[in-house]
C-alpha cells in the first residue's frame, strides 16, 4: 500500500513536472500565434496572452504581399535541400570506413581524433570570414552550404550506429563475394535508416535554424535565408531615426512580425511527426552500444 | 535586442582582429586629378556616357512596389537618367547592420565606391587612407545651395570629416527637426484636471504628480503615470536640457576657463534628478522603468497610463495611435519649456546628418559625389534657395506623386537623401487653408495628411505630426556638442564604460538607491574613469 502510494505520488509529481515543462516550451508559441491574430493596438499595449483579441487576418493578408519574406524562404528552402542532401551523402560515406576497426582501416584513429579536434577547437570566425570571402562564395547559396558541409557531430552518431550493427551481417555478405561498396549499399545503409532519419532532422533544423552565417556571409539582403531576414526585422527597430520610424509605425510591426514568426514554424512543426518514430531508435541504439 | 547587441559585439571584434589577419594591401595608386566645372551649368551635368557607382545601400523599406527592388526601381532609374549615374548596391543592408557590414568591408580592403558612414566608420576609413581628399573638389564642384546646406553653421556638420585640416568626405545634411524633442501631453488628461499647458519644467513635474496621483482617467484606481521613462532614459537629455544641462551620451562641455567636461556631469543635473527621484518615490515614474527597453515600456502608453512623454515629432504614428484606439486617447504637443531660472530653451542635439559620403580613393570620378549632392541640393532639399525648375526635382515630385511609390516611400527608395531644416506646420497648415491638393517636397506625407480614407486614428497621428508636432519645433534654436571632432584615444576606449556609468548612477538616483548627493561620487568616478583624460585631449585635439 505504501509502496503503491509512493510511486503513485512519484508519477503525480512526474507528471505535474513535465507539464509544466511542456507548458513552458508551448506558451511562447501559442503566445505568438495568438499575437499574429491579434489587433495592433490590443497587441502593443500588451493585452494579448494566450488567445488573440480583435481577431483579424491582416497581418498574414500583409505578409502574403512581402516579396521580401517570400524571397528569404526560397533561399532558405534552396538551402535546405542542398545542404541536407550534402551533408547526409558526407556523413554515410564518412561514417561508414570509420565504423570499421583500425585492423581493416589503419589509422582509422588518427582520423576519429582529427574529426574530434576540429569539433571542439574550429578556425574561428575571422579566418572563417576571409575563407569564405576569398572563395569568393559571397551572396551565393554555397556560402550557407559549404562551411557546414561536414556535421561532425552526426557523422560520430552515425559511426557508433554502424558499429553496433552485428559484423556477422556483413561477413556472410563478403563471403557471397560483395565488395565494400556493395555490402555499404545493399546492407549498411538499409540497416542504418533510423540514424539517417535523425542526422537528417538534424541538418534540416540546423539549416532551416541558422541565421548568423546568412548575416555575414551576404552583403546583400535579397539573398538572406528566411532566419536572417527574421532577425533583421526584430532587431532593425531603430526608433531613433525618422524614415524608419514613420515606416515601422505604419507596417503593424509587432503583429506582422508574430505572423512571419509562425509561417517560419510551419515547415518544422510539419516535419518532426514524420521523423519523430526515427529519431528516438536512432539516438538510443546509437548510443547505448556505442 | 540582446542578440543585436552580440551580433555587434561580435562583428566588432572580428572587424578589429581583421587587419591582424594579415590583409589591407590598398593599391597605392595616389589622388586621381579631377578638373573642375567647365561651366556652372556642369555642376548639375548629366554624365554622358553614365558612370558606374558602387554603393552600400541602407535598406528602410522592405515592401517595394510591385515589380521593384533595392537595385531595379523607379528612383534608382531617375538617378541615372538625370544624373548619368548609375548606382549599383554593392551592399545591401538594414541601417541597424551597416556600421559592421561596412567595417567589414573595410577590413577586407573590399569598399564601395562612395557610401553614406557614420563619423566612426568615416575615423577609420580616413586611418586607413581608403578615401579621396574632397577639400579642392568640393570648393570647386559644389553649388551655391549645397555650400549653403551641407556648410550650415560655418561648416559644422563638417568636423568629423576633417582630417589635418582636409575635408575627407561631405556632410549629407538631415534636418534638425529629426531629433528636437517635443513634449507630448495627454491633452484628455490635462481637460479631466482642469490644468493649463506647462510653461516651466517645474510645471512639467507638477503635472505629472498630478496625473499620477488625481486619477485623470476618472477610473478610481491609481494606474497612472505622469512621466514615461525607460532602462535606456530616453527622454531625459531632454528634461536636462531645461537647466541646461547637456546629458547626452559623448556631449562635451566647454567651460569658462577654456576646459571641457561632460555635460552630464554639470552640477545642475541634481534639480531634475531631485524631482525625478521624487516623482518616482510617489509613483509617478513606471516602478519597472529600469528593466523596461522602450519596446516594452511604451506598452504602458499604448494602454493609456502614461501622461507625459518627451519625445520627437513623428512620435503620434507609433504607440500613441494605439492609445487613441485602445482608450480614446488625445494628445498635445508643447515646446519644452526652460526651468524657471534659466535662459529659453536650447536642446542638445546631435550634429543633423544622415552620414557622410565619401568618395573610394581611386576612383575616377570623384567629383560625381558632389555632383550627386548637388542634383539633391536644389529644390528637393533646399527649396527656400531655387526655383523648384531643376531637373531632378521635377522627376522626384512626378514620381512620388505615384501613390505606389508614395506608400514605399518616396526618399527610401533612393540610394540617399538629404535634407534642409524646413519646418513643415507652417507650409502645411497654409496649404491645407487654401484647400491646396499638393505640397511641393514633402507631398507623400502631405496627401497622408489630408486624406479621408486612412483610419481614424492613422488619419489623426499624421496631423499631430505635421500640424502640431513639427509647431513648436525652433530649429533654429539647437545646441551642439562643443566637441563634435573625431573620437579621441581615450574615446574610443572609454566611451561605453562612461555611458553606463551615467546610466547607472543616474538610475539610481532616480530610484532612491541612491541619495541626491550621491551625484558628487558619480562625477568623481565618472571623471576618474576617463572623463577627465577625454576633456584634457579634447584641449589638446582643439589647439
Amino acid at each position: 500500500m505504501n509502496r503503491k502510494g509512493k510511486s503513485y505520488l512519484f508519477r503525480t509529481v512526474n507528471v505535474a513536472f513535465l507539464a509544466f515543462l511542456a507548458a513552458l516550451c508551448l506558451l511562447p508559441l501559442i503566445h505568438i500565434a495568438a499575437v499574429s491574430f491579434s489587433d495592433q493596438a490590443a497587441v502593443s499595449a500588451n493585452q494579448v496572452g494566450l488567445f488573440p483579441k480583435g481577431f483579424t487576418l491582416a497581418s498574414y493578408k500583409m505578409v502574403a504581399k512581402r516579396g521580401a519574406f517570400w524571397k528569404a524562404f526560397g533561399v532558405s528552402v534552396n538551402r535546405v535541400i542542398l545542404g541536407v542532401a550534402i551533408n547526409t551523402v558526407i556523413t554515410v560515406l564518412m561514417a561508414y570506413p570509420l565504423s570499421k576497426s583500425e585492423r581493416e582501416f589503419p589509422f582509422r584513429r588518427v582520423y576519429v581524433w582529427l574529426l574530434i579536434f576540429v569539433m571542439i577547437f574550429d578556425g574561428g570566425l575571422v579566418p572563417n570570414y576571409l575563407l569564405v570571402h576569398n572563395l569568393k562564395l559571397f551572396d551565393t547559396i554555397w556560402a550557407l552550404v559549404l562551411p557546414a558541409a561536414v556535421p561532425i557531430y552526426n557523422i560520430i552518431l552515425t559511426m557508433n550506429f554502424m558499429k553496433q550493427l552485428p559484423g556477422t551481417i556483413e561477413e556472410a555478405a563478403m563471403v557471397d563475394g560483395a565488395g565494400y561498396f556493395q555490402r555499404f549499399v545493399y546492407l549498411i545503409i538499409p540497416l542504418s535508416k533510423p540514424v539517417i532519419a535523425t542526422v537528417t532532422l538534424f541538418s534540416f533544423i540546423s539549416h532551416w535554424n541558422s541565421w548568423f552565417d546568412g548575416k555575414i556571409y551576404n552583403n546583400q539582403t535579397t539573398n538572406y535565408p528566411l532566419q536572417t531576414y527574421l532577425q533583421n526585422l526584430i532587431s532593425s527597430s531603430d526608433m531613433t531615426n525618422a524614415a524608419e520610424a514613420i515606416e515601422n509605425a505604419l507596417s503593424n510591426v509587432k503583429t506582422l512580425q508574430a505572423a512571419q514568426l509562425v509561417l517560419t514554424l510551419l515547415p518544422i512543426l510539419l516535419i518532426y511527426p514524420f521523423l519523430q518514430k526515427y529519431f528516438v531508435k536512432g539516438i538510443t541504439v546509437g548510443a547505448v552500444k556505442g | 535586442m540582446k542578440k543585436r547587441r552580440l551580433l555587434t559585439v561580435v562583428l566588432l571584434c572580428v572587424s578589429m582582429t581583421l587587419p591582424l589577419a594579415g590583409c589591407g594591401k590598398e593599391e597605392s595608386g595616389g589622388q586621381v586629378t579631377v578638373e573642375g566645372p567647365k561651366s556652372e551649368a556642369d555642376k548639375m551635368k548629366t554624365y554622358d556616357p553614365p558612370i558606374t557607382l558602387t554603393f552600400a545601400k541602407s535598406e528602410v523599406v522592405t515592401n517595394y512596389p510591385a515589380g521593384q527592388d533595392a537595385q531595379n526601381n523607379a528612383m534608382y532609374q531617375m538617378w541615372e537618367d538625370v544624373m548619368g549615374i548609375h548606382v549599383e548596391n554593392f551592399i545591401l543592408s538594414s541601417s541597424s547592420a551597416m556600421t559592421e557590414k561596412l567595417q567589414l568591408a573595410i577590413t577586407s580592403d573590399e569598399i564601395p565606391d562612395f557610401a553614406v558612414v557614420d563619423a566612426i566608420t568615416l575615423d577609420s576609413l580616413i586611418k586607413n587612407d581608403m578615401v579621396t581628399d574632397m577639400t579642392d573638389i568640393y570648393d570647386q564642384w559644389a553649388t551655391d545651395n549645397l555650400k549653403t546646406v551641407a556648410g550650415q553653421q560655418n561648416n559644422a556638420l563638417f568636423a568629423p570629416a576633417i582630417s589635418n585640416g582636409r575635408y575627407m568626405a561631405i556632410p549629407v545634411a538631415n534636418t534638425v527637426g529629426d531629433s528636437y524633442p517635443i513634449l507630448w501631453i495627454r491633452s484628455d488628461w490635462l481637460e479631466a484636471l482642469n490644468l493649463e499647458e506647462p510653461k516651466t519644467m517645474e510645471e512639467v513635474f507638477d503635472i505629472a504628480e498630478k496625473f499620477t496621483l488625481e486619477d485623470p482617467d476618472g477610473n478610481g484606481v491609481q494606474d497612472t503615470y505622469g512621466l514615461y521613462l525607460d532602462k535606456d532614459l530616453n527622454g531625459l537629455d531632454a528634461i536636462m536640457a531645461a537647466y541646461e544641462v547637456y546629458s547626452k551620451d559623448e556631449y562635451w562641455v566647454k567651460q569658462e576657463d577654456g576646459s571641457f567636461i561632460a555635460g552630464c556631469t554639470s552640477p545642475d543635473a541634481k534639480i531634475p534628478l531631485e524631482r525625478l527621484a521624487h516623482l518616482y518615490e510617489i509613483g509617478g515614474i513606471d516602478h519597472e522603468f529600469a528593466v523596461k527597453d522602450a519596446a516594452k515600456e511604451e506598452e504602458l502608453i499604448a494602454s493609456g497610463q502614461i501622461g507625459i512623454y518627451m519625445g520627437l515629432f513623428f512620435n503620434p504614428l507609433g504607440v500613441m495611435k494605439d492609445s487613441v484606439v485602445n482608450v480614446g486617447a488625445d494628445w498635445t504637443a508643447v515646446a519644452v519649456p526652460p526651468a524657471e531660472g534659466y535662459g529659453a530653451y536650447k536642446p542638445g542635439v546631435n550634429l543633423n546628418v544622415y552620414g557622410y559620403i565619401y568618395a573610394k580613393k581611386g576612383i575616377s570620378n570623384p567629383e560625381a559625389i558632389v555632383v550627386m549632392l548637388n542634383h539633391l541640393c536644389d529644390g528637393y532639399a533646399a527649396p527656400w534657395l531655387s526655383d523648384g525648375t531643376s531637373d531632378f526635382y521635377q522627376q522626384y515630385t512626378a514620381l512620388a506623386a505615384d501613390p505606389d511609390i508614395s506608400k514605399a516611400g518616396p526618399n527610401n527608395l533612393m540610394p540617399f537623401q538629404m535634407a534642409g531644416n524646413i519646418n513643415w506646420a507652417e507650409r502645411f497648415s497654409e496649404a491645407i487653408a487654401n484647400g491646396e491638393e499638393h505640397v511641393d517636397g514633402k507631398d507623400a506625407d502631405y496627401q497622408n495628411v489630408i486624406s479621408t480614407e486612412l483610419p481614424p486614428e492613422l488619419s489623426w497621428a499624421w496631423k499631430k505630426v505635421y500640424l502640431e508636432g513639427y509647431a513648436v519645433m525652433d530649429l533654429d534654436n539647437v545646441r551642439y556638442s562643443d566637441y563634435t571632432g573625431a573620437p579621441t584615444e581615450t574615446m574610443s576606449k572609454t566611451q561605453s564604460l562612461l555611458n553606463t556609468q551615467k546610466l547607472t548612477d543616474y538610475i539610481a538616483i532616480i530610484m532612491g538607491d541612491q541619495p541626491i548627493e550621491y551625484f558628487d561620487t558619480f562625477v568623481e568616478t565618472f571623471n576618474s574613469i576617463g572623463g577627465e583624460k577625454i576633456g584634457k585631449e579634447i584641449e589638446e585635439a582643439l589647439k
